[in-house]
């Protein structure tokens, strides 16, 4: 088990991602870095609600569930100020304007890759 | 009769005359006398004057005067002058007029007034014949007659110039002009040519010979401002180079002028007057020279305005008309527009690209047809056409056409100029660039895709690094087992590559995860039953991950791990509820022992595919064999069939 990160330790988080694989991943990621994982959706319709109702610090938002895309799901999250970050093999370009200054996590990713989107997502004046 | 002609006897005559010769000789008109024969008895200095002769008395008859013609030039011989008319017809005769010439070739006009005279007894016996000097009279008269004639030749130049409907008809009308007026015995018309160089263009009376010795010879230089006439009265006199006087000479020209033509206040050409003898040239003849050459200038000038009007015009003509057919005929829609982007014209092409008629158009300016969002930027590109910051543009912008339906087009704008810079049109030229528009989003597509499919690809591999690294009991065994998994996925992308990535069948995708294990353990150990369903490409992925699992650890401690166990794996889609059932079922293994820990093989059958199906699986390590049943939602199964 590697140290955990003092600023992200029991941070409670809400996974959106369809890939079983890359969620089981970042759970465990997640696990190692001293986070809680509050909950998982893989589809839109699971994720926005999850994101409407559960309580938790952070969101990690896969662009694509299923074929569609969960921009919804990030306005609802904007609505909430509650701070979140893209999962994405797209890059940036696929992005609505509003929501380009969400950090991006890239796939694949590494576990400081991950970290430092958190923390950057945890920053935003957009949520203080 | 006879008789009375007969001469008297000279002393009678001389006796009768003496007195009267002296008072004759007196008078300082020219008079003489003969007898009734005709023979000259007397004549006066006055009449040795005028006939520049002296005949001899008794012996010349009819008339003292070396030679003599009528009016007209004919000669007239001396028994028909009127002096003898009056004698034979025994009559008077007042103020015949005859012409004589001199001995030195002088001509002087003449009045005759002859009168016989008679004896008492009334029979002729002589005459008496007053000569009157007209020769400054007749001048005169010559004057004004050759003035009239050079006028009304001059008219019927100009008339002919006005009729002549081109170069040769304006030359030959001039050649007319100049054998009319200048009385030479032939002419010529000679014009610079495009090398400025003398060239005969019309002539009269010229063998080919001498044009070709004398062809561009010229004493001018074209466009010579104040060229003047050039005169040579007398070839055999005049100081020429040898090959020029031996060309005249051959041709048997004495005298010759040049008469230069111009137009446009400069030298074009010239015309030449040739004569068999030599001359004075008069300061007339030269002065009518001038004139018709003057007036020949005019008529060039404005007859070669009018030809290179015409060229322009037919140039013109011709550039339109091919310019009208590119305009008609073009693939490329072209329009013609007003500064401030109003139709003023468009071709078929243009029509067919935007759906209205050219009629259509004219009522309507570029905006109308441009999609609002284009509309900003197609205003600045011209806004910087019309402020001369750019000489065109190209642009992709979208039109709408008349039906509604939205285009992308590129448009090529220029723009052009009158004569005093101001701009005049915007020129338009349209392409319909949709189809590549398309072509270009749907390669934006799919390279987005396969970038997205990569990453995920390489995501999922990283978690089977990490995940299988993380729970294998030494280095070896990870190594083998993240081989394996990494040799499933390769083998589920092949089917679905196969089929690409549009679904895959279930049986395939089934036949593919457990290839590798009957050609291992046996055939015959599977049994495989279930209906034709295509899989979702994500479906085929999980399902065939967590087969490969189900199957290692069949291999490792279940089913097949002895010589005698068996695998079913059935399938089941029904439609109300609308559900995928898929059962493995292990027989005939050793034992089943609960695992103690699950590993990555049990969570990622269970956690991974029930969460990539959305639906329920259960996985039961029963003592018989090893269950797993698969429960999902058949929408996120099933692919399009």
């Amino acid at each position: 088990m590697e140290a955990s990160t003092p600023d992200l330790m029991g941070r409670r988080i809400l996974v959106v991602e369809d890939e079983s694989m890359v969620s089981m991943l970042i759970e465990d990621t997640l696990a190692d870095m001293g986070c809680v994982v509050v909950a998982l959706a893989s589809r839109f319709d699971d994720g926005l609600s999850k994101a409407q109702t559960l309580a938790f610090d952070i969101a990690i938002l896969d662009v694509n569930l299923a074929g569609e895309r969960s921009f919804g799901i990030a306005d609802v999250l904007r609505m909430r100020k509650l701070p979140f970050v893209f999962a994405t093999g797209y890059g940036n370009t696929s992005i609505p304007r509003p929501l380009r200054d969400v950090p991006i996590l890239q796939k694949p990713f590494a576990r400081a890759d991950l970290e430092q989107a958190l923390l950057l997502a945890l920053d935003s004046p957009r949520n203080t | 009769m006879q008789s009375a002609l007969e001469p008297a006897p000279p002393q009678q005559q001389g006796g009768m005359l003496t007195q009267d010769h002296e008072l004759l000789q007196a008078l300082p008109t020219a008079v003489y006398t003969t007898d009734a024969a005709g023979r000259i008895t007397f004549y006066n200095e006055a009449a040795a004057r005028l006939w520049g002769h002296r005949p001899k008395l008794g012996t010349s008859e009819w008339c003292g005067s070396w030679r003599l013609y009528w009016p007209d030039g004919t000669p007239l011989p001396h028994d028909q002058c009127p002096m003898a008319t009056a004698l034979k017809e025994q009559r008077p005769i007042s103020g015949a007029q005859a012409v004589c010439e001199r001995e030195d070739g002088t001509r002087i006009s003449f009045l005759a007034f002859p009168r016989p005279l008679r004896d008492a007894r009334g029979a002729v016996v002589g005459a008496i014949n007053t000569l009157v000097d007209v020769t400054s009279l007749k001048t005169a008269e010559d004057a004004v007659h050759r003035r009239a004639h050079d006028q009304s030749a001059l008219y019927r130049f100009t008339n002919s110039l006005y009729r002549a409907g081109s170069l040769p008809d304006i030359y030959d009308a001039a050649l007319d002009a100049i054998l009319d007026t200048l009385g030479c015995r032939s002419a010529s018309i000679l014009r610079f040519d495009d090398a400025d160089v003398m060239r005969f263009v019309a002539w009269r009376g010229l063998s080919e010979d001498y044009r070709k010795a004398v062809d561009g010879h010229s004493p001018w230089k074209a466009g010579d401002r104040n060229p003047e006439p050039i005169c040579i009265g007398d070839v055999e006199k005049a100081d020429l180079p040898d090959d020029l006087r031996n060309a005249l000479g051959s041709e048997g020209i004495r005298a010759l002028a040049f008469i230069p033509i111009t137009a446009n206040g400069g030298a074009v050409g010239k015309f030449m007057t040739y004569y068999d003898s030599a001359r004075a040239f008069d300061p007339e003849t030269i002065e009518l020279a001038v004139t018709v050459a003057r007036q020949l200038g005019f008529s060039l000038e404005r007859a070669e305005a009018e030809i290179s009007r015409r060229a322009a015009l037919e140039a013109l003509r011709e550039s339109e008309e091919r310019l009208r057919a590119v305009f008609n005929s073009s693939a490329v829609g072209v329009a013609i527009l007003t500064p401030d982007a109003r139709f003023i014209e468009a071709n078929d092409a243009f029509s067919g690209i935007s759906g209205y008629s050219g009629e259509e158009l004219r009522s309507r300016d570029s905006a109308s047809l441009t999609h609002p969002d284009d509309c900003a930027s197609m205003q600045a590109h011209i806004d910087d056409l019309l402020a001369g910051r750019s000489p065109s543009f190209v642009i992709e912008k979208r039109y709408r056409r008349k039906d509604g339906s939205i285009i992308w087009v590129q448009n090529s704008v220029s723009l052009t100029h009158d004569d005093v810079g101001r701009p005049l049109h915007l020129v338009k030229l349209v392409q319909n660039i949709t189809e590549r528009k398309t072509a270009e989003k749907r390669q934006r597509l799919m390279v987005d895709e396969l970038n997205h499919r990569v990453k995920n690809t390489l995501a999922t591999v990283q978690s089977f690094a990490v995940q299988t690294l993380r729970s294998a009991p030494t280095m070896a065994e990870g190594r083998k087992a993240f081989e394996a998994r990494l040799i499933a996925l390769s083998k589920t992308h092949d089917v679905l590559t196969r089929q690409h990535w549009e679904g895959a069948d279930v049986r395939e995708v089934i036949d593919e995860a457990i290839a590798a294990y009957r050609g291992h353990s046996g055939h015959g150990r599977f049994r495989l039953e279930g209906p034709e369903l295509i899989l979702q490409p994500k479906a085929a992925l999980a399902l065939s991950l967590a087969l490969h699992e189900l199957a290692t650890n069949a291999v490792k401690f279940g089913a097949l791990s002895n010589h005698t166990g068996g695998i079913d794996i059935e399938w089941t889609v029904t439609r109300q509820p609308q559900r995928f059932r898929l059962l493995w079922a292990e027989t005939g293994g050793p034992k089943v022992e609960p695992p103690g820990r699950r590993g990555f093989g049990s969570r990622l059958v269970e956690r991974g595919l029930s969460q990539d199906l959305a639906g329920d699986v259960r996985l039961d390590f029963a003592t018989d064999g090893v269950m797993c049943s698969i429960d999902a939602p058949l929408h996120e199964v099933a692919g399009a069939a």
